[in-house]
This record gives C-alpha cells, sequence and structure tokens, in this order.
C-alpha cells in the first residue's frame, strides 16, 4: 500500500483535489493511520496559518488610510496620462516601440501582405495608447499557453522586440503585462488598436506569427498585392 | 462593465484597506504596504480604460497589487524600498491589555517576518490563498501557471512557514 504523498495530501487538505483524487485519497486513509495523522497535522498548520495571516493582515488597519493621499495624487490627470508621461520619460523605450510598429509595417510591406492587423498598430500609434514600461527581466513562460489549448492573447507592453526573418515570428524579448495583465483577452479588444498584443502557443513557441494571430482573431485573411 | 473616472474615488474608498492589509503581508512592511498601495491605485487609474468587467474590480486591483510588487521586487533586486512622497506611518501605539494579545502581537510579527523570508512566487500563493481566499485554479489563472505548480509552492510555502515559527517556539 503506497502512501500519499504530503503535497497531494496537503491540497486534499485545502479541499483542492479533483473528485477522482479525492475518492483515492479517502480509501488509502480509510486504511492508513500514519496518513490520516500526517492530514490532521496538515489540517492543524492550515488552519493556524489562515487565522495567524488574517491576524497580522488586521494590523495593516492601524495605518493611516491612503484615500485622500490617493485622490490628492491622481486629481487633475486624465486616465492614460500617466502611461504616456512616463513613456515620453524613457527615451529608449519609446524608440523601442516605434521601432516595433515600423518594423511591423515594414514586414508587411515587403510580404507583400495587406492587413487589419497594421491598421490596428497604425491607430495604436496615433492613440498613443502603447505603454512602455521599465525594462523588466524576460519570462517567457508566462506567455507560454498549454500545448494543445487554443492561443490566447494578452494584452502586453512591449519593450523590445525584434522580428526573426528565419522563423518569421516577432520575438519579444523585453515585456510588461498590462496592469489587467492576469485577464487574458480571449477575443478581439473591444476598441480597435487599444493596445498591442501577442499570443503564446505553448512553450516551444512563445509568440505566434501574425497570419496566426490574425486566424485566431478571425481578421482578414492576408491577401498578395498585384 | 467599465469604471468611469467618477467612481474612482469611491472605488478607492472601498478598496483600499483591503489592498492595504495584502499589501502588508506581502511586503511585511508598513512603509512599503504604503506606498505599494498608493502606486497600486494610480496604476489602476491610470489603467481604467483596460478594465472590462471580466474580473471583480478587487480581482483585478488585486492583480496590479501582485504585478506591481513584482515589479518592485525585481527592479529593485529584491529590496523593497518604495519613494514614499508623503508623510510615513506613524505606528499607532496601543498598548496591550492583555498577555493574549501580545502574544497574538509577537505571532503576527513572527508570522510577517516568516512570510518576509519566501521567495516572492510562495509568499504570493501564501497570501492570495489564506487572506485572499482565492482557489488553487484562481490562483493558477492570475499567476499563469499550471495548477501543479501552484500546489507545489503553496505546499512548500507552508511548511517553511510552520518551521521558521516552529524554530521561534510557536
Amino acid at each position: 500500500m503506497r502512501c500519499i504523498c504530503e503535497e497531494d495530501l496537503s491540497a486534499y487538505a485545502d479541499g483542492e483535489v479533483s473528485e477522482e483524487e479525492k475518492a483515492r485519497i479517502e480509501v488509502h486513509l480509510s486504511e492508513c493511520d500514519q496518513c490520516r495523522k500526517m492530514l490532521a497535522r496538515l489540517k492543524r498548520t492550515s488552519e493556524f496559518l489562515k487565522a495567524a495571516i488574517n491576524d497580522a493582515a488586521q494590523e495593516a488597519d492601524a495605518l493611516p488610510d491612503a484615500t485622500s493621499r490617493i485622490l490628492a495624487k491622481i486629481s487633475g490627470i486624465r486616465p492614460g496620462e500617466l502611461v504616456w508621461r512616463r513613456m515620453l520619460m524613457r527615451p529608449i523605450a519609446l524608440a523601442a516601440a516605434i521601432l516595433i510598429i515600423i518594423s511591423l509595417s515594414l514586414v508587411g510591406f515587403f510580404a507583400g501582405r495587406h492587413f487589419i492587423f497594421k491598421e490596428k498598430l497604425t491607430e495604436v500609434k496615433t492613440r498613443r495608447d502603447v505603454e512602455v514600461a521599465p525594462p523588466v527581466p524576460s519570462e517567457p513562460e508566462i506567455f507560454a499557453g498549454a500545448p494543445g489549448e487554443p492561443p490566447v492573447i494578452y494584452v502586453g507592453i512591449i519593450d523590445a522586440a525584434r522580428y526573426d526573418e528565419k522563423a518569421k515570428m516577432f520575438l519579444i524579448t523585453e515585456f510588461d503585462l498590462s496592469a489587467d495583465f492576469f485577464e487574458p483577452v480571449k477575443a478581439p479588444p473591444e476598441e480597435k488598436g487599444e493596445a498591442l498584443f501577442f499570443t503564446g502557443l505553448g512553450k516551444d513557441r512563445p509568440f505566434a506569427t501574425l497570419d496566426e494571430i490574425m486566424k485566431y482573431l478571425e481578421l482578414e485573411e492576408p491577401r498578395k498585392e498585384g | 462593465m467599465k469604471i468611469l473616472k467618477r467612481d474612482f474615488p469611491r472605488i478607492v474608498k472601498e478598496y483600499e484597506p483591503r489592498i492595504r492589509r495584502a499589501a502588508y503581508l506581502l511586503t511585511g512592511s508598513a512603509e512599503d504596504a504604503e506606498a505599494l498601495t498608493e502606486e497600486v491605485f494610480v496604476a489602476a487609474f491610470s489603467a481604467l480604460g483596460r478594465f472590462k468587467g471580466k474580473s471583480s474590480v478587487y480581482t483585478w486591483l488585486y492583480g496590479i497589487l501582485l504585478h506591481r510588487f513584482k515589479k518592485a521586487l525585481t527592479a529593485r533586486k529584491r529590496k523593497l524600498k518604495f519613494l514614499n512622497e508623503a508623510a510615513l506611518a506613524k505606528e499607532n501605539k496601543v498598548a496591550p491589555s492583555a498577555s493574549e494579545l501580545l502574544e497574538k502581537k509577537e505571532l503576527s510579527k513572527c508570522l510577517l517576518e516568516a512570510v518576509s523570508s519566501l521567495p516572492e512566487k510562495e509568499r504570493v500563493v501564501l497570501v492570495s490563498f489564506y487572506l485572499e481566499d482565492l482557489s488553487y485554479k484562481e490562483m493558477a489563472r492570475m499567476l499563469k501557471c499550471p495548477i501543479g505548480t501552484i500546489k507545489s509552492r503553496l505546499f512548500y510555502a507552508k511548511a517553511r512557514v510552520r518551521e521558521n515559527l516552529k524554530s521561534r517556539g510557536f
């Protein structure tokens, strides 16, 4: 009889296992005293941590309310203005963003394709919605969708990117996620050109080709010019 | 549902205490928690147009908090030192009235230290699970990683905090 590993038991104590897993664990627990004891210990730890963490968090209630400070700070600025201001403060990042836009357009032109994506990017440029944040180390795994699953389109902020001729793919070398980064956008943005977006297609291919993005977004099929 | 600019003060008022609590646990410091809280709302305001109502307002704000927290750690080489223009917090000096309260305070202090000593990724899941009551699935979605990773991070976080507190006599 093989015992349940502590990690699985911990997830069981948290009520975070599948029905199937739950049944398997419960059968084992009915026969194994050692695992029952371990479960009891894990449950005690969990209850203790829950109470202690919530108690500790309550200490923050004694800190001064930041509401008035926050409201004073944002008064007089329009939503989005900070982003643009920040971008202007970072000439290198601004240059990188412009370079990306130009290279996207050029690639589209030389590939002999006409695509809406290019127009979207133009809108992005004119709307000044491209946020350029301080560089953060690349962590491509963040963008990797589970293999076999449909691509997830993330609204993101590109700090630096290059077009890989061989792979015919845009490789974002430095990026940041937008404020609502945890909310993958699985459909085209409601407003055209609201941000740059890119997609993850699995760990081996963190970024998709334009064709794939367009196909996924059901944009106009690329057509050959001339 | 979109958030209108005129609704923002209400949102700050409603969610600031919760964000402050989470920030306090994540940073383990009153000063950093205040600065981070402020940063979250200013960032949220500047990104108002991006909120599409696909999650609750609090989830959105909490996501920004985690993002800003991570950025601060990365940018400042894991040393949280925010530029806080506002006056720094003055700790409330409430005299403990009972020994139980004293013990509770001591435990909270040690717990904060134990949580702060965790790697960032473990700290985030611990706070998200115990303070924010997020499920493994919700955390996986928010942090963009497999459920198995969340399970493992949380398990190690719990074990480390437990051992840390145990070594201090709790």
